[in-house]
C-alpha cells in the first residue's frame, strides 16, 4: 500500500477533531480529550509510515490545481517528515499531559478544540508545497495562537499577551507576505516565460522555484529572502520581535509547551529551512540569518539569568534556542546544506527536552500553586519523578556531554549533541574558511552556552534542592501527566546521541537532488552560493578535523560544564550571596531584570509614542477627513442617484412600451451610424 | 431520420410533453388533495428528463439536419436544456410545499412543464421559426404562471404588464425575423442564412437588414431584460409567485441568451463592430442601472430581480467580444446564475411561505425587516441566502466567482479593458447591497426568538442550487471544459 | 421512413406562397445591391393601399348629399330603436368561446399546407402504406393534441353557456 496517499489525513484529522470537540464536547465533557487525541495518534502514526515508506529516498508528492490561481498540495521530503514526526509524537504527549492539567479546567472543550486546530495548522505548514498555501497556515498557526494564548480571556493580562502575541507575529507575516509578493513577480517576469507560459506550472510552488532559482537576479532574491527572514523572526520570536514570547506565558502551561516545543516558533526556522535553497542562492541575507540568530541566542540567554517566573526563564531559553537553530541555518553560506542537517537537529532534540520542561514546570506549578522560583524550593523529596526528569532534560538544554563518539554513537545529551554540532563544525567551520563575522557569531555561540548552562540549573537548583521556602503541599501529578514526562526526558537524554549522523546525512539529501543539476551535475547546492559571490572550500566541511585544536574542540564542554559549577556554587552551596550581586542598585542586574528596557522601548516609545501617537492618529486624520470624506461622496452620490433612477420606473404599462420603442431607436441609431 | 431516432434523441422533450399533457388531464378528475401527486409526477418526470441528459452523453454529439434542418443537438443545447431542467426541477420541488392547497396545481405544473419545454425547443432549435415557436411557448406558459395568484391584485398586476410588454417585444422579434427571412430569399435555418449574408454582405448592411438586426436585438433584449427593455422586469418579479419569478430569472431569461448567442452569429458576419457598439452601450447601462437601483431596494424580491437586471448586463458582455472565451465565461454564468438565482428567490419564497404560516395578514414578506435575525431563526435559510448573494456578488469559492474570472478575464483579453472596469466597479457596488441582507440576518436581532421550521421541499430545492452553486465553484474543471465545448459549438 | 428534407419545404411551404414571386426575388438578390429592387412590388402595392381608400373617401365627400337630423346621429340598430346606455356588462364567456373558436378555426387551416406536404410525401413517392409516413404520424399527434385540449375545455365547463 502507497501511505503517501494517506498523507492528506494527517492535517485533515486534527482538524475533523476540532469540529467534534466543538460540537459534541459539552456532551463528552471530560473525555473531550480523547477525540484530539486519537486523531493526532493517528496522524503520528500515518507519519510514521509514509517515514518508513521513503527512508531514505523518496518522497511524496501530490497537488491538486484550483482553477489556476489556487494550488493545494502535499510536497514531503527529508526535512518534512522529520518535522511532521516530530510535531505529531510531541503533540500527543502533550495533549496526553493536558488530560490530567487541565482535568479541572471549566473550558477543557475549547481548550482540546484549539490545540487539536493549532496542531492541524503547523501540520499544514509542513505539508504545504507552495508558499501560498505554507502562508495560509503559517495564519492559521498564528491566529490558533492568539486564541490559546489568550485562554483565560477574562484574565486581562492573558488578553494583553495574545493581542501582543498576534501583533508582533503579524509584522513578521506582512514582511513574509510582501516576500511572497515580490517573488511571484520574479517568477513571472523571469521564470514563466521560460516554462511556456500561464497553465503550465503553478509558480509559488517550492519545486517550480528552486529548479529556477538561477533564473532570479540574486539582489532580488536577497530582498526576498530577507522578507522571508523577517517573517520567520515574527514566527521564532528573533531579535527583534522576540518580545510577544515571554509574555505568551499567559496561557495554560501547556499551551506554551505545545507553542515553544512542537508548533508555532519552529515554524520561523522551518520556513527558512524549507527555502533554503533561495537563502544559500543569496548568501547575504545568510549572514544575517546567523548573525541574528547568534545575537539572540545571547541576549535572550542573558534575561534567563534574572527572571524569577520559572516559565520565564524557559521562555528566554526559548528564545536562545531558536537563536542558536538560526545561527546553525545561516552559517550554510559556507558550509553548506549540512546547515539544514545541524539546525533540524536542534530543532528536534529542543522540541523534545523543551517540551519536558515545560511540562515539568507545569507540574510543578500544578503542585504548587505558583510560578515564582523563590517560592520554590526543596521540591525534589515531594517531586521525584518530576524532578529527575526536569534534570535530565536541563542537562540537555546545558548541553552537557563529553566530545567522544564510540562508532556513531556520540557521549552526550541530545542537547550537546546538536548545540556542539551548531557550534563547532557549524559556527567554527564557518570562522575557519573565512566567513564574514565569523569570529563573532563563534562568540555568540560559546558565550550563551555558559549563559544557557548556569540559568538551566539556576533553576533547577532553585525549584528542587534547598529548603522549601514556603510551606505547601506539593505532591506529584497523576500518571498521565509524569509517563509523557519520562518518554521526552529519556528521548532528551539519548535520542541525539545516537541518531546523529544518519539524521545529518539524511536531512543532507533534502537539498541534494535533481533541482540543482543546472548549477552543478552531481547536484550539490553549493553551486548557488556560488552564484551569490560566496567560495565554498574544496572539500566538504564535515570531514574538517578538530581533532588537533583540543582547546575548540573542548570550549562548548566547559561552557556547560563551567555553568554547572558557578549555578551549584551559587545557587546550592550559596558560596556567595545572590543578593549582593542580585538587587536594582546594580545597574547591570537592573538592566537584565528590566529586560533591557524592552517594554520601555517597545510599548511606550515605538508602540505608543510613535506608531499610536504619530502614525495612527495621521493615519486617522487622513482617513477619517480625507478617504472617508470622499467615499461617503461618492456612496452618498450613488444612493442618491438609486433614488433618481429609481422614479424611471413609473409602475405605467405605457411607459414601458414607450421605453421599449425608444430603445429600438437607440439601437437603430447606434447601428446606422456604424454602417452609413 | 426514423421517428425512433427522433424520439431517442429528444427524449427528455417526449418525455415532459408526455407528462405535461398527462398531469393537465389526470388532474380533471382529481380533487384538491389528490391533485398534490401531479406534482411529484412532474418532478419525477423532470429528474428523468435531467438523468436521460446527463447520462445518455449526447452533450458531446453534434448532430444536424433533425426535422428538416430546424433542430439541433450539440453541446449548447444539451447545457442549457440541463440548465434549464434543473431550474424547473428546483422550482416544482419548491412549490411541491406552497401550492399542496390549490385547486388549480395541476394546471401550473403543466405550465412548468410546457415552459421548461419551450426553453429546450430553444435551445436545440437552428430554425428561425422553430426558435420562435418555442420562445412564445415559454412565454404564453410564464405570462400565465406570473399570475397565478390570480386573488393578489399585484400578481396580476405583474403577469398584465409581462404580458403587454411581452407581446410587444414578440412583434418586434417575429418582424426582425420575418425580414431576415426576405432578405434572404426564403430561408428559415440560421446557418444558412449567415452563409447566404456571408456571400451577400451588403444585404446585411442595407437599411434592411440593419433594421432586422435592431428589432431582433430588441425583441432578445426584452427576455434578457436588458435596458431599456427591462421595466417590466422588475414589477414582474416583484409581484409574481416567487419560485416563479426564479423561474423566469433563472429559466425563461436565459433561454433568450442561448437564442440570441446562435442567432447573432448572423450578425457577427457583416457588423461585427456595429453590433459590439450596440451592446457595449447595453450592457454599461444594464449593469449599472440594476445594480444603482437595487441599492435602494427595501424588496428583496425586487433587490433581486435588479440584481438580475444587473447579471444580465454582465453576461452581454459577450456579445461585444465575442470570443471563445468569453462565450465560455458566459455559459458558464447563465448555468451559475441559474443557480444562484434560483436558490436565492426560492429562499426568499421560503421565508415567505413560513411567515404567511405564522400570521396569514402578514403583508411585505419579502421586505428586508424581516430578514432581521434570520442567522438565529433558521440558521440553515440563513446560511443558504448568504451563501447564494455571496455567489451573485461573486466571492469564491462559489459558482458566481468562477464565472464572472472567466467572462471579466476574457473581456479583458479581447481588448475591452473599459468594459472590465465598469463590471468590476460595478461587482463591488453589488457586494453594498448583497452584503446589507447578511447584516440583517447576522447582525441585527430577530424580531421574535421563535425557531422557524423550513418545509422539507423547501430545504430539498435549496440544498439542490447550493450544491450547485458550491459544485461550481470549487470544481469548476468540469464545468469550464463543458462550456467551453458549448461555446465552441458556435465555431467563433 | 424519412422525415420530410429541406427541400420537401422549399418545394411545398415556399412555392405555395410565393409561387412566381420568389423566383425573380432571388434572381434579383443575385445582383449583390438593389435590395430596394425587389420590394418594388410591395411598395407599389402600398402607394395603391394607401391612395385608393382616400380617392374615395374624397369622392364620396363630393358626392353624396349631407343631412344633419339628430336621427342620423343615433347608432344603427337594423331599424329598430336603440334603448339603454351602450355600455353595459355582458358575459365574459362570450370571449372565451370566441377564443376557442378562432384557436379551433386556426388549427383546422393548418390541415392544408399539411395536405401539400402529404401529397409529396405520399401521393407523389408512391408510398405503399401511408400511415408509416412522419407527415401522417405528425398530424395525428396535432390531432390528438388538439382533442386533448378540447377534453380539457370541455371538462372545465368552458363550453357550457351559462354556468
Amino acid at each position: 500500500m502507497d501511505f503517501g496517499t494517506l498523507a492528506f489525513l494527517i492535517p485533515t484529522l486534527p482538524v475533523i477533531a476540532f469540529v467534534l470537540t466543538l460540537a459534541f464536547g459539552n456532551k463528552l465533557q471530560s473525555r473531550a480529550g480523547y477525540i484530539s487525541i486519537v486523531a493526532i495518534a493517528l496522524s503520528f502514526l500515518i507519519s510514521v509510515l509514509i517515514f518508513l515508506q521513503i527512508y531514505p529516498h523518496g518522497t511524496v508528492e501530490q497537488s491538486a490545481h484550483w482553477f489556476s490561481v489556487l494550488n493545494v498540495g502535499i510536497f514531503i521530503d527529508p526535512l518534512a517528515i522529520v518535522m511532521l514526526l516530530m510535531v505529531t509524537f510531541v503533540s500527543l504527549l502533550i495533549h496526553i499531559y493536558a488530560l490530567g492539567y487541565m482535568s479541572h479546567d471549566p473550558g477543557k472543550t475549547r481548550y482540546f478544540a484549539e490545540t487539536a486546530l493549532f496542531t492541524a495548522a503547523m501540520l499544514g505548514v509542513i505539508l504545504a508545497d507552495n508558499i501560498l498555501q505554507f502562508f495560509i497556515a503559517w495564519e492559521l498557526v498564528g491566529l490558533c495562537s492568539y486564541l490559546l494564548i489568550g485562554f483565560w480571556f477574562r484574565k486581562p493580562s492573558a488578553a494583553a499577551a495574545a493581542k501582543k502575541a498576534f501583533l508582533t507575529t503579524r509584522v513578521g507575516d506582512v514582511l513574509f507576505l510582501a516576500g511572497i509578493v515580490i517573488l511571484y513577480f520574479n517568477m513571472y517576469t523571469h521564470v514563466l516565460p521560460e516554462v511556456g507560459g500561464h497553465g503550465t506550472v503553478y509558480l509559488l510552488q517550492f519545486k517550480t522555484i528552486f529548479e529556477h532559482l538561477t533564473l532570479i537576479p540574486t539582489d532580488q532574491l536577497t530582498i526576498i529572502t530577507l522578507l522571508f527572514f523577517g517573517g520567520a523572526v515574527g514566527k521564532s520570536g528573533q531579535f527583534p520581535l522576540h518580545v510577544w514570547l515571554p509574555d505568551a506565558m499567559e496561557g495554560p502551561t501547556t499551551v506554551s509547551a505545545l507553542i515553544h516545543a512542537a508548533t508555532m516558533v519552529t515554524a520561523g526556522v522551518y520556513l527558512v529551512a524549507r527555502t533554503f535553497p533561495m537563502f544559500i542562492a543569496a548568501p547575504e541575507s545568510l549572514i544575517i540569518v546567523a548573525l541574528i540568530g547568534g545575537f539572540t541566542a545571547l541576549f535572550a540567554s542573558t534575561m534567563g539569568l534574572v527572571m524569577n517566573d520559572i516559565k520565564r526563564v524557559l521562555a528566554f531559553s526559548t528564545i536562545s534556542q531558536l537563536g542558536y537553530m538560526m545561527m546553525g541555518l545561516g552559517v550554510g553560506a559556507i558550509i553548506g546544506a549540512e546547515a539544514v542537517g545541524f539546525a533540524m537537529f536542534h530543532l528536534i532534540n529542543h522540541a523534545f527536552f523543551k517540551a519536558c520542561l515545560f511540562l515539568c514546570a507545569g507540574s510543578v506549578i500544578h503542585a504548587v500553586g505558583t510560578n515564582d522560583l523563590r517560592e520554590m524550593g526543596g521540591l525534589f523529596g515531594k517531586m521525584k519523578i518530576t524532578a529527575t526528569t526536569m534534570l535530565f532534560s536541563s542537562l540537555a538544554l546545558a548541553g552537557i556531554g563529553i566530545p567522544v563518539s564510540i562508532g556513531a554513537i556520540k557521549l552526550g545529551t541530545s542537547g550537546f549533541v546538536s548545540k556542539d554540532a551548531i557550534i563547532l563544525e557549524g559556527a567554527y567551520s564557518y570562522l575557519h574558511f573565512g566567513g564574514a563575522y565569523g569570529s563573532l557569531i563563534f562568540f555568540f555561540g560559546v558565550a550563551a552556552a555558559l549563559l544557557t548552562s548556569i540559568y538551566t540549573f539556576r533553576l533547577w537548583f532553585m525549584a528542587f534542592t534547598g529548603k522549601p521556602r514556603q510551606e505547601r503541599h506539593a505532591h506529584e501529578s497523576p500518571l498521565s501527566m509524569t509517563v509523557p514526562l519520562m518518554i521526552l526526558a529519556v528521548l532528551a537524554l539519548v535520542f541525539g546521541a545516537l541518531t546523529f549522523s544518519p539524521f545529518i546525512h539524511y536531512l543532507e539529501t533534502t537539498y541534494e537532488n535533481e533541482f540543482f543539476e543546472e548549477i552543478d551535475p552531481n547536484g550539490y547546492i553549493h553551486g548557488l552560493a556560488e552564484r551569490g559571490g560566496y567560495h565554498i572550500p574544496e572539500e566538504p566541511i564535515v570531514h574538517l578535523d578538530l581533532a588537533h585544536d583540543t582547546l575548540i574542540m573542548m570550549l562548548p564542554v566547559i561552557a556547560g560544564l563551567l555553568g554547572f559549577i558557578i549555578s551549584w556554587a551559587i545557587y546550592h552551596k550559596r558560596l556567595f550571596s545572590v543578593a549582593s550581586i542580585g538587587n536594582m542598585r546594580n545597574p547591570l542586574f537592573r538592566i537584565l531584570a528590566k529586560r533591557y528596557y524592552q517594554h520601555e522601548i517597545f510599548i511606550e516609545l515605538i508602540s505608543l509614542k510613535f506608531t499610536y501617537g504619530v502614525l495612527a492618529l495621521t493615519g486617522e486624520f487622513i482617513d477619517r477627513k480625507i478617504v472617508d470624506g470622499i467615499i461617503d461622496g461618492i456612496s452618498s452620490f450613488i444612493i442618491g442617484g438609486a433614488e433618481v433612477l429609481k422614479k424611471i420606473q413609473t409602475g405605467v404599462v405605457q411607459n414601458y412600451a414607450t421605453a421599449t420603442v425608444l430603445g429600438v431607436a437607440l439601437i437603430a441609431l447606434v447601428l446606422s451610424w456604424g454602417v452609413i | 431520420m426514423s421517428i425512433v431516432d427522433f424520439i431517442s434523441q429528444f427524449a427528455p422533450e417526449v418525455i415532459l410533453t408526455i407528462a405535461a399533457l398527462a398531469v393537465m388531464i389526470i388532474g380533471l378528475g382529481l380533487g384538491t388533495k389528490e391533485k398534490r401527486a401531479l406534482g411529484y409526477l412532474a418532478a419525477i418526470s423532470l429528474i428523468v428528463a435531467t438523468l436521460i441528459i446527463v447520462f445518455r452523453g449526447t452533450y458531446h454529439l453534434q448532430l444536424e439536419g433533425i426535422m428538416a434542418d430546424s433542430l439541433t443537438i450539440d453541446p449548447m443545447s444539451q447545457f442549457f436544456k440541463l440548465t434549464f431542467l434543473l431550474v424547473s426541477l428546483i422550482v416544482v420541488i419548491a412549490s411541491l410545499k406552497q401550492y399542496d392547497n390549490h385547486s388549480n396545481q395541476d394546471e401550473y405544473y403543466t405550465l412548468i412543464l410546457l415552459g421548461t419545454i419551450g426553453m429546450m425547443v430553444v435551445a436545440s432549435a437552428i430554425d428561425i421559426v422553430t426558435m420562435f415557436i418555442g420562445f412564445e411557448l415559454a412565454s404564453l406558459s410564464t405570462y400565465a404562471l406570473a399570475g397565478f395568484n390570480k386573488k393578489d391584485p399585484s400578481s396580476m398586476e405583474a403577469a398584465i404588464k409581462y404580458f403587454i410588454v411581452g407581446a410587444l417585444s414578440s412583434t418586434l422579434l417575429l418582424f426582425g425575423l420575418s425580414y431576415l427571412y426576405g432578405l434572404s430569399g426564403g430561408l428559415t435555418n440560421i446557418g444558412e442564412i449567415a452563409d447566404y449574408f456571408s456571400m451577400n454582405p451588403g444585404i446585411i448592411q442595407s437599411p434592411m437588414g440593419i433594421m432586422a438586426m435592431v428589432l431582433i436585438v430588441a425583441g432578445f433584449g426584452f427576455k434578457m431584460a436588458l435596458v431599456p427593455f427591462h421595466m417590466w422586469a422588475p414589477d414582474t418579479y416583484q409581484g409574481s409567485p416567487t419560485v416563479i419569478s426564479a423561474l423566469l430569472a433563472a429559466g425563461s431569461k436565459k433561454m433568450a441568451f442561448v437564442a440570441a448567442f446562435r442567432v447573432l452569429l448572423i450578425a457577427m458576419i457583416a457588423i461585427k463592430v456595429d453590433i459590439a457598439m450596440v451592446f457595449i452601450i447595453l450592457a454599461i447601462l444594464t449593469m449599472t442601472l440594476g445594480n444603482v437601483v437595487a441599492l435602494s431596494q427595501k424588496s428583496l424580491k425586487r433587490m433581486l430581480a435588479y440584481s438580475s437586471v444587473a447579471q444580465a448586463g454582465y453576461i452581454s458582455m459577450v456579445f461585444v467580444v465575442m470570443s471563445p472565451e468569453a462565450m465560455t465565461g458566459a455559459v458558464l454564468y447563465v448555468m451559475s446564475h441559474a443557480f444562484m438565482k434560483t436558490g436565492a428567490f426560492i429562499a426568499v419564497a421560503a421565508l415567505g411561505y413560513m411567515l404567511l404560516r405564522e400570521n396569514i395578514s402578514a403583508k411585505d414578506v419579502d421586505h428586508l425587516d424581516n430578514f432581521a435575525g434570520l442567522g438565529k431563526r433558521s440558521p440553515f435559510l440563513a446560511f443558504s441566502i448568504m451563501i447564494f448573494l455571496f455567489a451573485l456578488a461573486g466571492i469564491p469559492p462559489t459558482a458566481g466567482f468562477v464565472s464572472k474570472f472567466i467572462l471579466f478575464y476574457s473581456v479583458l483579453k479581447g481588448g475591452f479593458v473599459f468594459l472590465v472596469i465598469i463590471a468590476i466597479l460595478n461587482s463591488a457596488l453589488s457586494l453594498y447591497y448583497y452584503a446589507r441582507v447578511v447584516k440583517y440576518m447576522y447582525v441585527l436581532p430577530p424580531s421574535s426568538s421563535e425557531k422557524l421550521a423550513l418545509p422539507g421541499a423547501y430545504s430539498l430545492a435549496i440544498l439542490l442550487a447550493l450544491i450547485g452553486v458550491l459544485a461550481i465553484g470549487i470544481v469548476p474543471e468540469p464545468f469550464v471544459n463543458w462550456a467551453a465545448s458549448a461555446a465552441n459549438v458556435l465555431g467563433l | 421512413m424519412v422525415l420530410f428534407s429541406h427541400n420537401a419545404i422549399e418545394n411545398d411551404f415556399i412555392t405555395f406562397l410565393y409561387i412566381e414571386y420568389n423566383s425573380t426575388l432571388i434572381g434579383h438578390l443575385g445582383d449583390d445591391m438593389e435590395i430596394i429592387d425587389t420590394f418594388i412590388p410591395v411598395a407599389i402595392f402600398l402607394l395603391f393601399g394607401l391612395a385608393i381608400p382616400l380617392v374615395i373617401m374624397f369622392l364620396v365627400k363630393q358626392l353624396s348629399p349631407r343631412s344633419k337630423s339628430p336621427v342620423k346621429f343615433t347608432t344603427y340598430e337594423s331599424g329598430s330603436v336603440p334603448t339603454g346606455s351602450s355600455k353595459i356588462m355582458f358575459n365574459v364567456e362570450y370571449y372565451a368561446y370566441a377564443i376557442l373558436f378562432v384557436l379551433f378555426d386556426v388549427e383546422l387551416l393548418f390541415l392544408y399546407p399539411w395536405v401539400t406536404v402529404y401529397v409529396n410525401d405520399v401521393v407523389l413517392n408512391n408510398v405503399e402504406n401511408f400511415t408509416t409516413s412522419f407527415s401522417v404520424f405528425a398530424m395525428a399527434l396535432f390531432m390528438v393534441v388538439v382533442l386533448l385540449g378540447l377534453l380539457y375545455e370541455w371538462k372545465k365547463g368552458v363550453l357550457q353557456w351559462v354556468k
